[in-house]
C-alpha cells in the first residue's frame, strides 16, 4: 500500500505524509528516508519507535531517539524518496519522535531543491500551524498517542523550521521533543523564529509562525534564550511584576515621598563631608584651600560607602523616622572601618562614645568643612561634620574645663540660651543651631583667644548650622557629635564674640541631650538646617531665642573653633571623650547638667585653640581617637542588640519569623541597653533575609535590613517577655511548650482547626519535627506514658 | 419507607439545629444590641464632657468592636486559665489579658486591689459577726 502510494502524484503523497502519525514531520523526503534508512534500522527505529510510542517516551528519551535518527538521516541521505507512507509503517507506533524532527531538519537539506518538496513542506506546514491551537493540550501529554496530534505537534515546530532556518530546526526539534514536559523551552526559541518570521514575511507562513508564537508565548515562560514576543507573557509578567512592586512599593511611598530630597541631600553632605573628614586627616592640610580640595575629592570619592553605610546603619529612615532613635538604628554595623564607624555612632542615638568619637571625627570635618562651607556654601553635611569634631573636641575639653571658672559664666548664658532654646526646642535645627553658638561661644569664652573670629564665625558659623544641620540628618544619634561641635565653635566664637555666644552655648548641651534622647534632633535639623542656612545673620551679641542668629554664631565659632579646635582637640579628645560619655548615658540629663560640660568643654577648647592649626589637632585627635571609638562603638552597639532568641523558641524560629514577617507588631521602644562588652549582633543577616524573601513571595531589597532587624529584635523581646508571663502565670519558673502552644493560638495561627503539630510540620525541618513530634519518630508504635500526680 | 423517615429525621434534626443557631443567633444580635446602646450612652455622656457629638457610625463602629474584643478577650481568658490547669477564670487571667495596655493594666490592678481589699473587709465584718454571734449565743445559754 505504501509502495503503492509512493508513485502517485504529489498531492497523494502530501496526504500520505499528513497522514502518517510518526512524524513529526510531514515532511518530506529526508523525513521519510530518515525512517526508512535501512530495515534493520527501521526495525530498530521501529521497536525503539514503539517502545516510546508506548507512551513512555520522555523528553530525553525523545531527544536521545531524535539526534540518533539524525544522525541516521544524516548518513543515509538521499537514500531514497521513500513515501512518508512507508515512513508510517515503521513509525506507526512513533508518537511523538523527534525522527520527524530530524527528519526535517535533513529535509531541509534534501529536500529544498524540489519544487514539490515545497509544496508539500508548505502544505504540511500550514495545517500544522493552524492546528497549533489544538496541539497545545495534546501536546502536553507526551504519550499522545494520536498520530494526528503529535503531527501537528511536531509540524509546528518542524514547519517553521523548515521555514526558519535550518539551524534551528535541531533545536526547535529538540526542544519539541523536550516538550512533553516542558513545553515552554522549545516555544521560546520557536517564538524568536517565529515572530522573525512573522516580522519578516505577513503570509500565511508568517501566521502559521504568529500562531505557533502565540499559542507558545503562553507556554513558554522559562526560557533563557528567547524572548517571547507574544502579547500574553509580557502582560503576565507586568501583572506580576506590579504586583511584586506594588507591595513595595506601597510600603515606600510613605518615606520615599516625604522627605526624599531632604534626606537625600542631607546624607550627600553628610557623606560629603564624612568622606572629607576621613580623607582630610590623612592629609593635615589645614589651609582651606585644600580643605577645599578634599571636600571635593571626598565627597567623590567616600561617598558611596557613605550611602551604604548609611544604609546599614538605618540612615536611611532618617528623614522619614522621627523616631526614637535608640530603637531605631541601634543595630549598626560594626563591620564598617572607623570613618563609618563614626558615623554610625553618630546616627546611633543615645551611644556616647560612638557620638564622642563622631564628634571628633565630625568636627575635624566640620572644621575642614566649614571652610568649604564657605566656600561652597553647599557643603553642609562637611560643616556638620567639622561641627560634630569640634563639638567632640569641645566636649572633651570640656571636661577638662569643667573646672575653669569661666565655664560659669558660660553656664549661666548657657541655662539662659536653653532656656531660650527650649522655647525654640520644637524646631530642632534651631537647637542645632544653638548648640553650635552656644559652644562656639562658650569656647570663645573660655578660650579668649578669639582667633578669626567674626568673619571666620560667620562663614563658620555658616557652615556649622549646615554641619549641624547635616549631622544631625545624618545621624540622629550623633547628637553627641553635633553638640560638640557646637560646643568647639561656640567656644570659638566665644573668643570673638564674646558673651552673646553663651546662650547658643546652653542651647547645644540641651541640645545634645535632647538630640541623645530623640530622633527629633535628625528632624529638626534637617528642617532647621535647611532654614538656618538660608538665614545667616552672624548676631554675635545677641543671645536670642530665635536659633537662626545662634546658629550663625554658632557656625562662626564652629569655624573658628574648628580650626582652632584641631589642636586643641587633641588634647581634648581624651577628655571630650569622656565627657560624651556621661552625656550620651544620660540623654535625658538635664540640661544642666550638658552645660556645665559644654562649657567645660569649650573652654578646654580654647585653651588649645590657641595655637591652632586645624588639621593637624583634629586629625591627630581624630586618629588617636579613631581606634578606641570605633571599639566603642562597637562595644555600643552590641548592647543594644538583642539577645539571641532563647532556646526554646529556636525550634519554632520558622514559624515564629514567619509570623514575624507576616505580623509586625507595633512594639514599644526599648529603651538603650548599658553595653555589655560581648557583641551580639542577633540573627545573621543572611538568614533573615532569606527567610523574609522566602515569606515575601517577591523581590526584596537589601535595605530592608536594618529595619527588619530593629523589627525582629523586637518581636522577639516581646515575645520572650509574653513567654515569661505565660510560664509565671503558670506558676513555673521554666518556659514550656505549652506556652509556646498559648502564644500561638493568641497570634492565630493554632486554632481548633491547626493543632502544632501540623505547624511543626509545615514549617520546620525533619529534624526539627522528629525531635518536637514523638510521635513521628515512634513509627506507629505509640505506648501512652503512665502518668504519675 | 425507611428513607423517608430518615429524611424527615434529617429534616427535623436539621430544623432543630437550625432553630438552635437561631436562637444563638437572636441572642447574639440581642447581646450586640444591648452592647451597642450601652456604647451609645458612653459615647452621648462623653460628649457632654467635651461638648462634641458622635455620629453614628463611629458609634456602630465602637460598638461592633467592643464587641468583637469581648469574643477575644473570652477566648484568651478561657485559654489562660486551662494553662493554668484551673477551671475557673480568674483574677490573674484578666490581669494577663490586660498587661499589653499599660493604662488598662494599672487601671486593672487599682481596681483588683480594692476589689481584694473590699472582700477582705466583707469577710472581716462577717467574722466579726460570726464571732458576736458565737459570743452571744456562748453567752446566753
Amino acid at each position: 500500500m505504501d509502495s503503492v502510494d509512493e508513485d502517485v502524484s504529489a498531492r497523494v503523497l502530501l496526504q500520505s505524509v499528513i497522514h502518517t502519525e510518526s512524524s513529526r514531520s510531514p515532511i518530506t523526503r529526508s523525513a521519510s528516508q530518515a525512517q526508512f534508512q535501512s530495515p534493520g534500522s527501521r526495525v530498530r527505529r521501529s521497536i525503539r519507535l514503539r517502545k516510546s510510542d508506548v507512551g513512555t517516551l520522555t523528553p530525553q528519551e525523545a531527544l536521545k531517539q531524535s539526534i540518533k535518527k539524525k544522525l541516521h538521516e544524516s548518513t543515509s541521505r538521499f537514500t531514497l524518496p521513500v513515501p512518508p507512507s512507508k515512513r508510517r509503517t515503521i513509525s506507526e507506533g512513533v508518537r511523538k519522535i523527534n525522527t520527524p524532527a530530524p527528519a526535517t531538519a535533513s529535509l531541509l537539506y534534501d529536500d529544498d531543491i524540489t519544487p514539490r518538496y515545497l509544496l508539500r513542506g508548505i502544505l504540511q506546514t500550514e495545517p500544522e500551524t493552524s492546528l497549533l491551537v489544538q496541539d497545545r493540550p495534546v501536546k502536553k501529554e507526551p504519550e499522545l498517542p494520536s498520530t494526528n496530534s503529535s503531527l501537528h505537534s511536531n509540524r509546528p515546530s518542524t514547519g517553521l523550521s523548515d521555514l526558519d532556518f535550518p539551524d534551528m530546526t535541531t533545536t526547535v526539534n529538540l526542544s519539541n521533543t523536550v516538550k512533553g514536559l516542558s513545553r515552554k523551552r522549545p516555544r521560546r526559541s520557536l517564538n524568536i523564529t517565529a515572530f522573525n518570521r512573522q516580522l519578516e514575511h505577513e503570509d500565511g507562513q508568517a501566521e502559521g509562525g504568529s500562531a505557533t508564537e502565540k499559542d507558545l508565548s503562553p507556554l513558554s515562560s522559562a526560557s533563557p534564550n528567547s524572548i517571547t514576543f507574544s502579547l500574553k507573557t509580557p502582560f503576565v509578567d507586568v501583572r506580576t511584576e506590579k504586583r511584586g512592586f506594588q507591595r513595595k512599593v506601597t510600603n515606600r511611598k510613605k518615606i520615599c515621598l516625604e522627605e526624599f530630597d531632604e534626606a537625600l541631600q542631607n546624607r550627600l553632605a553628610a557623606m560629603g563631608g564624612d568622606s572629607e573628614l576621613s580623607v582630610r586627616e590623612d592629609q593635615q592640610g589645614l589651609s582651606e584651600t585644600v580643605r577645599s580640595e578634599g571636600f571635593t575629592l571626598g565627597q567623590s570619592d567616600l561617598t558611596a560607602p557613605d550611602i551604604t553605610h548609611d544604609i546599614i546603619t538605618s540612615n536611611t529612615a532618617l528623614y522619614s523616622l522621627p523616631v526614637d532613635t535608640a530603637t531605631t538604628f541601634t543595630i549598626t554595623t560594626q563591620d564598617k572601618d572607623t570613618i563609618t564607624g563614626t558615623q554610625i555612632q553618630r546616627e546611633m542615638g543615645g551611644m556616647k562614645d560612638e557620638d564622642e568619637k563622631v564628634m571628633e571625627e565630625v568636627g575635624e570635618q566640620n572644621e575642614d568643612k566649614m571652610e568649604l562651607d564657605n566656600k561652597d556654601g553647599e557643603d553642609l553635611a562637611g560643616s556638620a561634620g567639622q561641627r560634630e569634631d569640634s563639638v567632640r573636641q569641645k566636649v572633651s575639653k570640656s571636661q577638662t574645663v569643667e573646672a575653669v571658672a569661666d565655664s560659669q559664666t558660660e553656664e549661666d548664658e548657657v541655662a539662659e540660651s536653653q532656656t531660650a532654646e527650649d522655647e525654640v526646642a520644637e524646631s530642632q535645627t534651631a537647637e542645632d543651631e544653638v548648640a553650635e553658638s552656644q559652644t562656639a561661644e562658650d569656647v570663645a569664652d573660655e578660650g579668649g583667644q578669639v582667633v578669626e573670629e567674626g568673619q571666620e564665625k560667620r562663614l563658620i558659623s555658616q557652615s556649622l548650622t549646615h554641619n549641624a544641620m547635616h549631622i544631625s540628618r545624618r545621624a540622629y544619634c550623633s547628637e553627641g557629635g553635633v553638640k560638640v561641635a557646637g560646643v568647639i565653635e561656640g567656644g570659638r566664637g566665644y573668643k570673638s564674640m564674646g558673651a552673646a555666644l553663651y546662650p547658643t552655648e546652653t542651647g547645644w548641651a540641651g541640645r545634645r541631650s535632647e538630640g541623645d534622647t530623640a530622633g527629633e534632633w535628625h528632624n529638626g535639623p534637617e528642617v532647621g538646617a535647611s532654614e538656618s542656612a538660608h538665614t545667616r545673620t552672624v548676631t554675635l551679641g545677641s543671645v536670642p531665642p530665635s536659633p537662626l542668629p545662634q546658629e550663625d554664631e554658632l557656625e562662626g565659632l564652629s569655624r573658628t573653633g574648628t580650626s582652632l579646635g584641631n589642636e586643641e582637640m587633641e588634647n581634648s579628645m581624651p577628655p571630650l571623650e569622656i565627657t560624651f560619655e556621661p552625656e550620651n548615658n544620660a540623654p535625658h540629663s538635664s540640661n544642666s547638667s550638658l552645660h556645665p560640660i559644654t562649657a567645660q568643654s569649650p573652654a578646654e577648647h580654647e585653651e588649645d585653640w590657641d595655637d591652632v592649626e586645624e588639621g593637624d589637632g583634629i586629625r591627630s585627635e581624630e586618629l588617636s581617637m579613631k581606634t578606641p571609638a570605633f571599639v566603642r562603638e562597637k562595644r555600643n552597639a552590641l548592647p543594644i542588640d538583642p539577645l539571641a532568641t532563647p532556646t526554646v523558641l529556636k525550634d519554632l524560629q520558622p514559624s515564629v519569623s514567619a509570623g514575624a514577617a507576616a505580623v509586625v507588631k507595633p512594639k514599644a521602644v526599648r529603651g538603650k541597653r548599658t553595653g555589655s562588652a560581648k557583641k551580639d549582633p542577633g540573627l545573621s543577616k543572611s538568614y533573615i533575609m532569606s527567610v523574609f524573601k522566602h515569606f515575601a513571595k517577591t523581590k526584596v531589597s537589601t535595605d530592608v535590613y536594618p529595619v527588619l532587624k530593629e523589627i525582629m529584635e523586637r518581636y522577639f523581646d516581646r515575645l520572650a517577655d509574653d513567654l515569661e508571663t505565660f510560664a509565671a502565670h503558670a506558676k513555673r519558673k521554666t518556659i514550656e511548650v505549652e506556652d509556646v502552644e498559648l502564644l500561638m493560638r493568641r497570634q492565630g495561627f493554632v486554632t481548633d482547626i491547626m493543632p502544632v503539630n501540623v505547624l511543626i510540620e509545615k514549617y520546620l525541618p525533619m529534624e526539627s519535627r522528629k525531635l518536637l513530634i514523638p510521635v513521628a519518630t515512634s513509627g506507629n508504635y505509640v505506648i501512652p506514658k503512665p502518668r504519675r500526680k | 419507607m425507611l428513607s423517608t423517615t430518615s429524611c424527615r429525621a434529617n429534616v427535623n434534626f436539621r430544623e432543630k439545629m437550625a432553630t438552635a443557631m437561631d436562637e444563638e443567633e437572636r441572642k447574639l444580635q440581642r447581646l450586640k444590641a444591648a452592647v451597642h446602646y450601652t456604647v451609645g450612652r458612653l459615647c452621648q455622656s462623653i460628649g457632654e464632657d467635651h461638648q462634641k457629638e458622635f455620629s453614628r457610625q463611629v458609634i456602630a463602629a465602637i460598638a461592633e468592636t467592643t464587641f468583637r474584643q469581648c469574643d477575644i478577650f473570652a477566648k484568651d481568658l478561657e485559654a489562660f486559665a486551662r494553662h493554668a490547669k484551673r477551671s475557673t477564670v480568674s483574677v490573674e487571667d484578666v490581669k494577663l489579658t490586660a498587661r499589653r495596655s499599660t493604662a488598662l493594666s494599672n487601671f486593672i490592678q487599682r481596681k483588683s486591689e480594692e476589689i481584694a481589699s473590699a472582700n477582705q473587709e466583707q469577710r472581716d465584718t462577717r467574722k466579726k459577726i460570726a464571732g458576736k454571734r458565737k459570743n452571744t449565743e456562748m453567752v446566753l445559754p
